[in-house]
């Protein structure tokens, strides 16, 4: 089929055709769903009314969600993860005469639905957090988008990284986690608009409702436009890479 | 699980095992990242000195706000004051909202919060419309705010400053066109201090008085006075105002409807004093009247004449509800009382004025034995449990798992069960949600709400003492919409000592709402209210051989489910009390139920069928704590049995409370006076059910 991307189409097969796609997010499903147990109101709801103390379930929940799911995305993004019968970026680009523009949409396609369906694993156990963790659908949609916007951009250093270092093993399992431990600790520090659990922090609970740190746009809004900042500009990145790894390659005709 | 796919040996085989790191949860980074983080909320100085500006550039030639608050400007702090704001506007037709924002709490203290009162507002062009509000006035150091605004832009803008305006003497009210009684003022500041409003001014609500000592009518009619003014003066008066009525040679005024209403006797002519030897005489202070004057003559007196020349009665009092009106069938303000030194004396005396502040019973201290929260801790846990939790989780992580291990024979079922991973999550979600939510844990606002309805003897009203509770399980501004009644709420702390200060908003007009400017959710907001209702229950008792015989009338129009009588450390039940509009309900009681000493009201309301486990809880909750606070306070004497009964509530959720879940008690608590037999005479011993 000409409108079909290739890529796309074998990430939707390897989601939905072989029943066990699943599995590589399962460790990151039972992390939250420890969390959720350790979060869960031990004590009665009159404690929690009398000493105006809520459970922070959801927000634990989010955070977690965000941490675990940004993990899994580094991982996908460095092919430590693949579904399967899923072909590697590095192949698309090497064996295949698919224009690389062709290449990365579908590839970038693929991510966003593989993500989507790694959240829709999580989703009953967010909304049992959400049951009793005071939020506000507005405020658990917001959560979402910056869990999403975040799991891209780790997804794509760890394409970029794989695809730079891809053949020193070491090196790349060490630089995506890494990345990772450095994103997610220095942001707070440095700059807390693009820290994920500070942003969730502010959207979930915060009391009177704070505006920002720089100017006066709401921290989510700052968040997502950072990231997506970033997603553009690794995926210029990443293009340039697949450019240069395709000029390199031998011929295959 | 990881796939790997060297092709063409292009890349190596990549096998790294799946290790899931946990990560902690980074609290105490958040925490002081958001010390430094956004920081600038409210305006700063040269932010908020732009925005006067574009007030006054608005409010210049287009609206223009007067507000007068108190009578005369004067009011008294700590308590209820009237606050009348008079809009004009000169410019296009206005459909907005008018805003008046009291400040309450110490700044110092770091608890200062805002009480905004609102009402909608449509002007049309060139119009002018008068709103009155009544307020609570409980420092100086704010002033009051009123503003007009209008699709959230602030059109006009006024601030009442506090500091000169407040009295701290006892207010009286004089009702007059020409009487002076400025001899009464104190001049220390702190005794009486006799202002003259409009009546136009007067409240339109009971609470409006709440600052006022007295009011004296004297040469003018209260027909004049709107049904809402009017009853709030009935109103005021019923639950302990004392009103002081002036006779004189016009006398027709006082036989106009309302005030005839209210006198304990009807003038009906006049008669001539030919000196002052009688009044003297009765008032011991000798009073200087050379020529005739005259004195309202009465017919069907219905109070207590506390003074007279001769036959001829000069002061009349009667009682209505918890408060007093005295009718002085003489000139206040003319020949020989308006120069007579015994006059003050007498004033005085009929405004009984003790000289001990009257402490506003809206406390707003919370304490640790407040009601709400004694309901609210014995709700039990409340949360879904672990159990539940964990079972939960332990099948859809279970599903997930091994899922994808079955082997189905036939070709379907593996066709099905590839799509089955896919689908579990997709019948989990919604399974959590309502499982752990309408099923286990309904979300949304609750509202807990007390009343205690404390009729008036002889009088149709009664005293309604309000305790609310408000909280939410989700996050939230929290808006609390009622009917039935329009009581003053005033936040009280909540008991945890927190110092978070709460905004709230009171929204006025056709349909009454709280709403809380918190959208913290888990925290419970507490407030006390007050109204004066129409409920009237009257009941008197007679000692029998046997036990007691009750007679009892429910006038409210609904009956009281569940009704008991307590009299000398026992409480005998009475059971459901239907709507008498006929005949009394006569009741026989021989065997009390428990003894107050030994016994609890739990398992009370063990037998009604209308209350949940939950309501019949908080019920007798109620019920112990306010009878045993009632018997305690009032101290009933040897002759006084106290009724107690379960009825509906008077403050009816509406609007979106409507579907709010609750638990709504309402208690009735009547004195009644006890005939009691002839002593000597033997009764015969009562049995209490329990021994």
């Amino acid at each position: 089929m000409r409108g079909r991307n290739a890529l796309v189409g074998e990430v939707l097969h390897g989601l939905a055709g072989t029943g066990a796609a699943h599995l590589a997010y399962l460790n990151c499903l039972i992390l939250q769903a420890v969390v959720v147990v350790l979060w869960w109101p031990k004590g009665p709801l009159s404690h929690a009314l009398l000493d105006q103390d809520g459970p922070d379930t959801l927000l634990a929940m989010v955070i977690a969600l965000g941490a675990t799911l940004a993990y899994y995305s580094v991982r996908a993004g460095a092919e430590e993860i693949l579904l399967a019968e899923q072909n590697p970026l590095r192949e698309w680009v090497i064996a295949t005469p698919l224009a690389l523009t062709r290449i990365l949409g579908g590839y970038f396609c693929g991510l966003l639905l593989h993500t989507l369906y790694a959240i829709g694993l999580s989703f009953p156990l967010l909304l049992t957090a959400y049951s009793v963790g005071g939020g506000e659908w507005r405020s658990v949609g917001w959560c979402l988008a910056t869990v999403l916007i975040q799991s891209i951009f780790y997804w794509l250093v760890g394409a970029v990284v794989y695809t730079a270092v891809g053949h020193y093993d070491r090196a790349t399992f060490f630089s995506v986690r890494l990345v990772l431990l450095v994103g997610y600790a220095a942001t707070p520090t440095l700059f807390s608009a693009a820290s994920h659990p500070f942003v969730s922090s502010y959207l979930l609970t915060s009391y009177p409702p704070m505006t920002a740190s720089s100017g006066s746009a709401p921290l989510h809004l700052i968040f997502l436009l950072f990231y997506c900042v970033l997603v553009v500009v690794l995926l210029v990145v990443l293009y340039a890479l697949l450019r240069r790894l395709r000029s390199i390659a031998p011929d295959r005709s | 699980m990881i796939q790997k796919l060297p092709l063409d040996g292009l890349r190596p085989g990549l096998h790294v095992s799946s290790k899931s790191t946990p990560t902690r949860l980074l609290q105490g980074l958040i925490l002081l990242t958001s010390l430094g983080a956004a920081e600038h909320l409210s305006s700063s100085p040269v932010r908020h000195a732009r925005a006067l500006e574009a007030v006054t550039a608005h409010s210049a030639g287009k609206l223009n706000i007067q507000a007068t608050v108190g009578f005369s400007n004067t009011f008294k702090l700590g308590r209820w004051a009237p606050l009348t704001v008079t809009v004009e506007n000169r410019g296009d037709d206005l459909v907005g909202e008018l805003e008046v924002r009291t400040t309450h709490g110490d700044e110092l203290q770091g608890n200062l919060s805002t009480t905004s009162h609102r009402r909608s507002l449509e002007l049309a062009r060139d119009s002018r419309k008068k709103i009155r509000f009544t307020v609570f006035l409980e420092g100086f150091s704010r002033p009051v705010v009123v503003r007009v605004t209008s699709g959230g832009q602030v059109l006009a803008r006024q601030s009442i400053e506090l500091r000169h305006r407040f009295s701290e003497g006892l207010l009286v009210l004089v009702l007059s066109r020409d009487a002076d009684l400025d001899y009464l003022n104190a001049s220390d500041g702190k005794g009486v201090r006799v202002l003259y409003p409009h009546p136009e001014l007067l409240p339109d609500h009971w609470r409006g008085y709440d600052g006022v000592s007295a009011v004296v009518v004297h040469g003018v009619s209260l027909e004049q006075l709107s049904t809402r003014q009017h009853q709030a003066i009935d109103k005021w008066l019923a639950q302990g105002g004392v009103l002081v009525v002036s006779g004189g040679p016009n006398y027709s005024l006082l036989r106009s409807p309302r005030l005839a209403e209210l006198l304990p006797a009807t003038p009906v002519g006049l008669v001539q004093l030919l000196n002052g030897a009688t009044v003297s005489e009765t008032f011991g202070s000798p009073l200087n009247a050379p020529r005739p004057f005259s004195i309202n003559r009465l017919s069907g007196v219905r109070g207590q004449v506390t003074h007279r020349a001769g036959d001829i009665p000069l002061v009349v009092q009667e009682k209505r509800g918890r408060g007093r009106v005295t009718y002085f069938t003489f000139d206040v303000a003319s020949y020989p009382f308006d120069r007579w030194l015994g006059m003050k004396q007498l004033w005085l005396s009929a405004f009984d004025l003790s000289g001990v502040e009257h402490v506003t019973a809206s406390s707003s201290e919370a304490r640790e034995d407040e009601v709400i929260p004694m309901i609210i801790r014995g709700t039990g846990r409340g949360f879904p449990g672990y159990g539940i939790l964990f079972s939960f989780l332990a099948l859809y992580l279970g599903m997930l798992a091994t899922g994808h291990r079955l082997r189905p024979v036939s070709r379907t079922g593996r066709r099905l069960l590839r799509r089955l991973t896919l689908v579990t999550p997709l019948i989990f979600a919604p399974a959590a949600y309502y499982l752990f939510g309408p099923v286990l844990f309904p979300r949304g606002p609750n509202a807990v709400v007390i009343s205690v309805i404390d009729p008036f003897a002889k009088s149709a009203y009664a005293r309604l003492e309000l305790e609310l509770g408000l909280y939410s399980s989700q996050r939230g501004s929290v808006r609390f919409e009622y009917e039935g009644l329009e009581a003053g709420f005033r936040p009280t702390p909540s008991a945890s000592d927190s110092k978070d200060s709460v905004n709230w908003i009171v929204h006025e007009g056709a349909r009454r709402a709280l709403q809380v400017n918190d959208p913290r959710p888990y925290v419970l907001h507490l407030l006390k209210g007050q109204d004066i209702i129409t409920h009237e229950v009257r009941a008197s008792a007679e000692q029998t051989k046997t036990g007691l015989r009750l007679r009892l009338r429910n006038n409210t129009g609904r009956p009281l489910e569940m009704a008991w009588l307590a009299f000398n450390g026992f409480v005998y039940a009475l059971g459901p009390v239907p709507e008498s509009s006929g005949p009394d309900n006569v009741f026989v009681i021989e065997q009390a139920a428990f003894r107050l000493q030994d016994h609890s009201w739990e398992g009370a309301l063990s037998e009604s069928k209308r209350l949940s486990a939950r309501e019949r809880y908080a019920a007798e909750t109620v019920l112990e704590q306010k009878v045993r606070a009632a018997l305690e306070a009032d101290t009933l004497g040897p002759a006084e049995a106290l009724l107690v009964g379960l009825a509906a509530s008077p403050l009816r959720l509406a609007g979106v409370s409507a579907s709010w879940s609750r638990r709504m008690v309402s208690l009735v608590l009547l004195r009644v006076p006890v005939q009691l037999r002839p002593s000597g005479a033997k009764a015969k011993k009562v049995h209490d059910a329990r021994t």
